[in-house]
């Protein structure tokens, strides 16, 4: 697998070839202490790199706000189901449940285009298409919700 | 042919800025005119069978399609998604509106009510029998815009073409075969044109249109499952390969949470893309982007070293829970393990041995290798140069070739119908191939070769000269096969077989049509034909009776029971009938006219289906001589004369020109009049004009209380007394009628 | 002959589907039949009887009104219902119409009456000879019911043997022709009323002296008829007109159907082949003959289950041969069509009234069937379709129709109300109607026959012109969507 990445050519900040290959190596007559340490430094990394892109950009934010919210909203169907041990109208569970799937995968896909643009689409443009590939997500969840 | 010269011509060869925007006017026209050529040559070729026999629905599935439009056509739609047909699978019925893909019936439905809108009030059955073509002309659209997208415009025209007239596409859309495949193969490359679209570019709008033509897919034929995984494994490779980018995870998550949703919607459907294991690679490839998004998320912030250790741990950990969790679902019984007919595509004796009814069906049997290249000519050794070709470049959208071209090719050689699912790629990859080839000898472009040697240029020329000249000579045979292959292979309704009267003209052999309006006109509204499942279908469209049986086999018990009345003897047969309150039997006998698909060559299945539930009752080994022969002459055994089908399609047979004996011209075997036992429980009501199709009605019970046989033995005792075999019969001519 | 007898229309032809009234009518009992013979004709597939009968008034004052009496099966399948006069060897038809009113006599037999009005006074004790000719849609019964397919098809025929009379008779006869052999069945005991088989048909010794009504022992004669016995239910007839394409179509679909004596077995081919090979004349029939007009062309002939290709078109007749052979008891549903060219039907006049002046006024005349000989039919619906924006004047059916609507129907292309479309319902109809036209006159204006391409023109455009705009607008919205 690592050596697969490696070979990516999307990934702006690939390392030297050698020292990749010696880490591989190195990393695994470490401890599992050594992984624990390296975890958490990614860990930090990220999320002091997500604050940061927040501060950017307020959009952002709401847009993320917007997907704990789904997947909030989710959690709570999945566990109603589970307290009402009954998942009688599945398609209205279902509906209710890939609506939140559906809505956070937009939401990202729409983050990750207000973060950096596609090739050929702007930021307005790919903002129509969230509105549009929502309103079809919308119609359909309905129609199957009975 | 003509295509294809224009695409040469209308390749830009200037770059003179002033007559730019002149070419490019000279070039949309030009391609506009190919179009329009590309148009009509894909719904012409698919006429042959309307010019030389009529406007009629072909084979055996389009007539039930046929017959749900015309439901879909007389009532409303919400009446067609609940219709429970009460007329075929008699006494269970049918849920016809919930088994059924409806994307077919509803769009010519939709089409039908379309022209009527606008003045055109076309009858349903026009619409029905032209739908194919119409449809065919938008598929070389939706290739062209496919192939536009992995290489260029002329490649895109070339696959245009060839999936214009490539045979193996035609065999499924000639006028009249208004199959559910017709619109499926249109559908399943308009898919994969905004599929390849929306994972070039990363668009939103593209991925909801590719997972909106998803959902069509869905509506129209169950090989959507082949997008459902194609799609996904696309992606795996893609991530394998370490090119994932936010435009897969924007494509991807988006044309699937859509896809699946709309899928859903479908009664057919249902749960399944959650529940049914044919669909969990989707789900587990959704699962897995989600993950490499938060890892590449990850990545781009921390460093190499440090994330591969973390990567490989999560990786780990959410393969192990992953594959457990998966088992613990299907064994728990979530989701539904592989159906029969996917287990057949992998091991292609699994239906021979556990589901013989899969197996009976032609279209399920491996392909025969001369099949590829009847159905796509030179294109079969362009589409691996093609494939290779990709392999060079290996773009994204070429990964996506190469796996539909891998994949493909295996199923199309176990189960001769995705040939049809094959034969697409074929032709992209073959153009691909070829517009490279054309691209670069077909470049006569002089001032490359300006500054240098004469004579170079002469033999440089010479060779380009030689290839293209070849390469079109090819591209002219090609023509030339698909026009020969439709006009004589796949332009035949089957329901009318051509013939010839002695003075050479051209007859037609209508003996199906012949009996099903003669069932249709003389019996009972209400009355129930048993006959094998090949002719539920036909029954039901054309002669409108109920049935017992057809090619909907959702039910293998039912057809058991027509089996194990066809193999028993007559007082059992007479019961089971009795049973299931059967007015009429109906065989198909082509003994002669030389009619090989005959209801005795197909004899084995029944058996076989039979014996598969009744295993005591009915048995393979009694039907074949000790010397393992399928005999129907004398040396057939007793358990074969005895047996129902046997003594229909022999009733009265060995008589016919009065010798007492008569050749089988499809087992060449001699039949004689005393292997033919009579028939007591049954009467023989009808038999078409080439004694293709017998119809036999169930006597009424005597009222004395005689059982058949004993009334038959009385009878034939008497008569012989009386006639003392006096008369001799005189000779008939078949065709003297 | 015959044509000259639709052409003067003093034919009455009357169809009564009202049961006729029990009550006895109040006829005045002033004729004497002098010499009452009837024919019966039973060589088609419905019964013609032709009476020419001598009369004298007894009454003592002049009258010119006769009551023929018929008997009611008769009066409800009459068909047709002619009388004429005989002077000097002309030929003169007489006024005369089928009363709904009926009689019961004391036997219980319903009686119908036919009401013949004579063109001048008959004074008392003066005689006249008159011919009546009914022909009525009843065939005779299969007799056995069923038979083999090789047997000899055999039809009773039942009637009344005496004349049936609301008058005294003093001289009557009666023959029964059409077939080579009869035999009556329960026949009396009374040798006197026995027929006898001769070369002119079943004749019967001359009776004397009958009384009014006087209804003895029904006559009951078996006679062999080893042809089918053709019969549709329903004929759907339509015709089109183009008058841009000059032509006419007609398609007719037939719901047939053979009367005759139905299969004792079920039918085997076996056995078929052999008759076949024998050339045998049998009671099923294989080939329909259709005739058709003169310079037809586009033929086709179809089913419910797509078209028949075993059929072909000789100097006006189109011989169909139907997909199986058509047995007694056995249906055939089919459609055939053809077309021809307009001026062959449509004749340009002039219109009398004045707000159609300037428009072009037609007069079309198209038969009222074209089917196959020796056919009679129960329900008979002819459709005519004039172009769009046609103004109907005059519609002159040759006899009397039991429905007739007007209506539009759309059609290809038919963007305004669609094609004008004249329905005519007639009941129990023969094939022998063939020779009667219908007349219809109608106007169609030159800026009616030009609305239609013009309109389908605009249609078009703007059909176009609105995929132009909605592909601007579409493109729009995805570009400057915030």
């Amino acid at each position: 697998m690592a050596q697969k990445v490696k070979n990516s050519k999307t990934i702006p900040k690939s390392s030297n070839i050698s020292s990749s290959t010696k880490s591989v190596s190195h990393t695994t007559n470490k401890t599992t202490h050594g992984i624990f340490q390296d975890f958490q430094d990614a860990f930090n990394a990220t999320i002091q790199h997500y604050w940061k892109q927040h501060e950017q950009d307020k959009r952002l934010r709401l847009i993320d706000i917007m997907c704990i919210f789904m997947v909030v909203v989710a959690a709570l169907q999945c566990i109603f189901m589970i307290l009402i041990r009954d998942n009688f109208p599945f398609n209205a569970f279902l509906s209710g449940f890939i609506i939140c799937v559906g809505q956070f995968v937009l939401l990202v896909s729409l983050r990750l285009q207000m973060v950096s643009d596609f090739e050929g689409i702007s930021k307005n443009r790919a903002f129509g298409e969230f509105v549009i590939a929502s309103l079809i997500l919308h119609f359909i969840s309905l129609h199957f919700i009975n | 042919m003509k295509q294809e010269s224009e695409i040469v011509s209308s390749k830009p060869t200037t770059k003179s800025n002033n007559i730019h925007w002149c070419v490019k006017w000279v070039q949309s026209i030009l391609t506009a005119l190919i179009f329009f050529t590309i148009f009509g040559a894909a719904i012409s070729s698919r006429l042959f069978s309307v010019i030389r026999f009529e406007s009629i629905i072909h084979e055996f599935d389009p007539w039930f399609n046929f017959r749900a439009t015309k439901y879909l056509v007389s009532h409303s739609f919400y009446e067609f998604l609940n219709w429970f047909d009460d007329r075929t699978w008699y006494p269970l019925g049918r849920v016809t509106g919930g088994t059924l893909y409806p994307g077919l019936m509803t769009t010519s439905a939709a089409v039908w009510h379309l022209l009527r809108k606008i003045g055109l009030p076309i009858d349903i059955r026009n619409i029905c029998v032209l739908f194919a073509p119409a449809f065919s002309g938008i598929t070389a659209w939706a290739t062209y815009e496919f192939t536009k997208e992995i290489k260029d415009s002329s490649a895109g025209l070339l696959a245009a073409a060839f999936m214009a007239i490539v045979p193996g596409y035609i065999s499924r859309s000639v006028a009249g075969s208004y199959d559910n495949e017709a619109i499926a193969i249109t559908l399943l490359m308009v898919t994969f044109m905004f599929w390849i679209k929306a994972q070039k570019t990363g668009s939103i709008l593209s991925a909801t249109a590719a997972a909106v033509f998803y959902f069509y897919m869905v509506s129209a034929w169950g090989g959507y499952v082949f997008i459902t995984n194609l799609i996904p494994l696309h992606i795996f490779i893609l991530i394998l390969m370490g090119r994932y980018n936010n435009r897969l995870y924007s494509a991807y998550t988006t044309w699937y949470a859509i896809g699946t949703l709309a899928s859903m919607q479908i009664p057919f459907v249902g749960f399944l893309p959650i529940r049914s294991n044919d669909h969990m690679a989707a789900l587990g490839v959704f699962g897995l982007i989600q993950i490499v998004a938060v890892g590449n998320f990850v990545k781009s912030q921390v460093s190499g070293k440090k994330f591969k250790v973390v990567m490989l741990v999560s990786l780990l950990i959410i393969f192990v829970v992953g594959i457990a969790g998966l088992c613990a679902l299907t064994y728990a019984g979530f989701i539904a393990p592989w159906t029969g007919r996917f287990y057949s595509l992998w091991d292609t004796s699994y239906a021979k041995i556990h589901i013989p009814i899969i197996a009976s069906v032609s279209e399920h049997q491996p392909v025969a290798w001369p099949s590829f290249f009847f159905d796509t000519h030179f294109l079969i050794w362009l589409f691996p140069a093609g494939v290779f070709l990709l392999f060079m470049d290996l773009a994204d959208e070429h990964v996506f070739v190469i796996a539909y071209s891998v994949l493909c090719s295996y199923f199309a050689g176990v189960m001769i119908r995705l040939m049809l699912t094959l034969t697409p790629v074929i032709c992209v990859a073959a153009a691909v191939a070829l517009s490279k080839l054309f691209d670069v000898y077909l470049n006569f472009s002089i001032k490359s070769n300006s500054n240098k040697n004469n004579k170079i240029s002469y033999v440089s020329l010479c060779s380009k000269v030689f290839v293209s000249a070849t390469f079109l000579f090819y591209l002219y045979l090609f023509v030339y096969h698909c026009t020969w292959v439709t006009s004589n292979a796949y332009s035949s309704p089957s329901v009318v077989l051509p013939s010839q009267t002695p003075n050479g003209e051209m007859a037609l052999i209508d003996d199906y049509r012949e009996a099903y309006y003669w069932l249709r006109m003389n019996t009972a509204e209400d009355a129930k034909v048993a006959a094998w499942w090949d002719y539920g279908y036909q029954i039901g469209g054309m002669a409108d009776r109920t049935t017992l049986v057809d090619n909907n086999t959702w039910n293998n018990t039912h057809i058991a029971i027509v089996g194990k009345a066809m193999a028993s003897r007559e007082d059992k047969s007479y019961e089971i009938l009795k049973d299931h309150d059967v007015d009429y039997v109906l065989v198909i006998f082509g003994g002669v006219l030389g009619f090989s698909g005959d209801d005795l060559n197909k004899f084995l299945w029944m058996i076989r289906i039979a014996e598969g539930i009744w295993p005591e009752e009915v048995k393979e080994r009694d039907f074949f001589t000790p010397q393992g022969e399928y005999r129907v002459d004398a040396g057939a055994t007793k358990t074969m004369r005895e047996s129902l089908l046997y003594k229909m399609s022999y009733q009265r047979f060995p008589e016919i020109y009065g010798s007492g004996s008569m050749m089988d011209n499809v087992r060449r075997q001699t039949i004689s009049l005393a292997d033919v036992e009579p028939l007591d429980y049954f009467e023989e009501v009808f038999t078409s004009e080439n004694w293709m199709i017998r119809i036999y009605q169930l006597k009424k019970e005597d009222q004395l209380g005689r059982s058949h046989k004993e009334i038959g033995e009385f009878e034939r005792s008497t008569h012989k007394s009386l006639v003392r075999r006096a008369a001799k019969k005189p000779d008939v001519s078949l065709r003297a009628l | 002959m015959l044509s000259n007898m639709w052409g003067s229309l003093t034919v009455i032809v009357t169809l009564l589907s009202s049961i006729i009234s029990a009550e006895l009518m109040n006829i005045p009992d002033s004729w004497e039949n002098v010499n009452y013979n009837r024919i019966i004709d039973v060589s088609k597939s419905y019964t013609t009887e032709i009476f020419e009968v001598k009369v004298k008034n007894i009454g003592s004052t002049p009258t010119n009104e006769y009551y023929f009496a018929l008997s009611k099966d008769i009066i409800e399948n009459v068909s047709v219902f002619t009388a004429s006069l005989t002077q000097n060897f002309q030929e003169s038809f007489l006024n005369s119409s089928i009363l709904k009113q009926g009689s019961i006599t004391d036997g219980g037999f319903t009686i119908g009456y036919s009401l013949i009005i004579f063109p001048d006074d008959i004074q008392p004790n003066e005689e006249v000879t008159f011919l009546a000719k009914v022909i009525y849609n009843i065939a005779g019964k299969p007799y056995p019911e069923h038979i083999a397919m090789e047997d000899e098809q055999f039809l009773l025929l039942e009637t009344n043997r005496l004349p049936l009379s609301i008058y005294p008779t003093s001289q009557s006869s009666l023959r029964v022709i059409g077939s080579n052999s009869f035999e009556e069945i329960d026949a009396p005991e009374n040798q006197h009323l026995i027929g006898q088989n001769s070369e002119n048909g079943f004749i019967f010794e001359n009776w004397a002296s009958i009384h009014a009504l006087e209804i003895e022992t029904p006559l009951k004669i078996r006679y062999s008829h080893n042809s089918p016995i053709n019969k549709v239910y329903k004929l759907t007839r339509d015709v089109w007109l183009s008058n841009w394409a000059n032509t006419i179509q007609f398609e007719e679909s037939y719901e047939l159907t053979n009367a005759g004596a139905k299969l004792n077995k079920g039918f085997s081919r076996f056995e078929y082949m052999r008759l076949a090979s024998q050339n045998k004349q049998g009671h099923h029939r294989a080939i329909i003959e259709h005739i058709l007009p003169s310079d037809s062309s586009d033929h086709y002939f179809t089913d419910l289950v797509g078209m028949v290709s075993t059929a072909r078109v000789q100097n006006d007749h189109y011989f169909l041969k139907p997909r199986y052979p058509i047995f007694g008891g056995w249906n055939y549903n089919f459609t055939v069509g053809w077309t021809n060219s307009l001026p062959q039907f449509l004749h340009t006049s002039a219109s009398d009234v004045e707000e159609f002046k300037n428009d072009n006024v037609y007069l079309l005349s198209v038969p009222a069937l074209n089917g196959p000989l020796d056919t009679s039919y129960d329900i008979v619906e002819l459709s005519i379709y004039l172009p769009e924006g046609a103004v109907i004047h005059e519609i002159d059916p040759p006899f009397p129709f039991i429905d007739l609507s007007i209506d539009t129907v759309k059609s290809y292309l038919d963007l305004g109300n669609g094609h004008v479309k004249i329905t005519l319902k007639f009941q129990n109809l023969v094939d022998e109607l063939s020779i009667a036209n219908v007349f219809v006159k109608y106007s169609y204006s030159t800026t009616a026959m030009y609305k239609k391409p013009l309109s389908i023109a605009c249609y078009v455009f703007v059909a176009l012109i609105s995929l132009f705009f909605l592909k601007q607008i579409d493109l729009k919205v995805t570009s400057t969507v915030h």
